[in-house]
């Protein structure tokens, strides 16, 4: 890929925008905070992926991320009069979310390295980086979906999970960079160095897929 | 603009559009374009983790369990909260259960002491005897009220302390006591 458009994350102005095409959050917000438990549910169809994927890309652990996204989902619903509405549910989501699996993580800590792989979207052989890396003279043009898969898994376990979780938000889930700070509690510099020395170390351990 | 800067502007961008700055000093600096083209390729690998999602019976899953923990309608998963599992490690086990034959030996050795009989005991164990340090023939009552009070919180026993399938414990040396495991 040529170095002058690298790829951006999608913002996510769009995904504060119901994409299921039901009620805003603040409405479903609202009903569920008085006992409307099937508008509860559609928050929780509506972030599920997002929230699944961010701890699933910080624990490398497809079992571990399922038991942990519902813990996310029961804390959150618990917790919902605390929410003053003065970031968007999303962010406020994603704070729980992230305290949450950093505190497994904390837990998990003696049995770090083991790692469980979701599964590969159908589409996943067209993604443009696996077909950039396929078509181009490199010694891991032959490197199979789940070798990849595992190399990257195997990558961002390598970073702390204070810049895992800069990395996790930005580059895979495409957060910028405030809401980032906002679901973090650390202030914008703060994201922004801790991405610029993650990039780093994660550029020297996929240097093997470098151009 | 130096390199540090070239680069931290690099990784940090939210937009595809560069400054001048950056521009111009990509224009003069490979190592530079080549650090652009590293953070390109890290970028695009990441973004190519988007491709891994749950399996498609998880949403349906996810919201049954959500559902019912909201309700209450499944029980815990634990029955005993992990922290306490967390906290009473073996050393933990072994302090309760000394704990536990000090209050039993005490209340035995206290003068004018009344035994706590198990219910039972005499009839199903006509043929039980006291080991030798205890010379009163109610020691097996008391004793055999603690034993498997300890045997349950060591998980394994004294080394003179065996647990039969399913009979009798046997304990002491080579007395064998039959007792109920019902408390």
């Amino acid at each position: 890929m040529d170095e002058t458009s690298p790829s951006r994350a999608p913002s996510l102005a769009a995904a504060r925008e119901p994409e299921d095409g039901g009620p805003p959050d603040a409405e479903l917000v609202e009903s569920a905070r008085s006992g409307d438990t099937p508008a509860y549910e559609i928050l929780v169809r509506r972030y599920q992926s997002r929230v699944h994927g961010m701890v699933y890309n910080m624990t490398s652990h497809k079992q571990d991320a399922e038991d942990i996204v519902q813990t996310i989902f029961v804390k959150a619903y618990r917790a919902l009069g605390s929410f003053g509405g003065r970031s968007s549910f999303s962010t406020w989501l994603y704070r729980i979310a992230m305290n949450t699996t950093l505190n497994h993580l904390q837990r998990r800590k003696r049995r770090q390295g083991e790692m469980s792989l979701d599964d590969l979207d159908e589409g996943a052989e067209r993604d443009p980086a696996y077909v950039e890396l396929v078509a181009r003279e490199s010694p891991v043009r032959d490197l199979s979906l789940t070798e990849l898969q595992k190399k990257l898994n195997a990558a961002l376990q390598t970073l702390s999970e204070e810049h895992r979780s800069v990395v996790v938000l930005h580059d895979v889930q495409g957060l910028p960079h405030d809401e980032i700070a906002k679901a973090l509690g650390v202030n914008v510099g703060t994201v922004r160095s801790r991405l610029f020395y993650a990039r780093q170390l994660l550029q020297a351990e996929l240097a093997e897929f470098a151009p | 603009m130096n390199c540090e800067s070239a680069r931290f502007e690099i990784a940090t961008a939210e937009t595809e559009t560069r400054s001048a700055a950056l521009a111009a000093h990509l224009e003069r600096c490979p190592p530079c374009r080549a650090y652009a083209a590293r953070d390109a390729s890290v970028r695009n690998l990441l973004a190519f983790k988007r491709n891994e999602t749950p399996d498609a019976h998880f949403e349906t899953r996810l919201v049954a369990r959500v559902r019912g923990e909201i309700e209450g309608t499944v029980p815990t998963r634990r029955w005993v909260p992990a922290a306490a599992i967390e906290w009473f490690t073996p050393a933990v086990r072994w302090a309760v259960a000394s704990a536990a034959i000090v209050v039993a030996a005490v209340g035995f050795l206290r003068p004018g002491a009344v035994p706590v009989p198990v219910p039972g005991l005499a009839s199903e164990a006509p043929t039980a005897q006291p080991i030798s340090m205890f010379a009163d023939s109610r020691a097996p009552t008391l004793m055999t009220s603690a034993v498997p009070l300890l045997a349950v919180m060591t998980n394994q026993g004294p080394p003179m302390l065996r647990l039969s399938p399913g009979g009798p414990v046997e304990y002491g040396t080579g007395g064998t006591v039959p007792v109920g495991l019902q408390y």
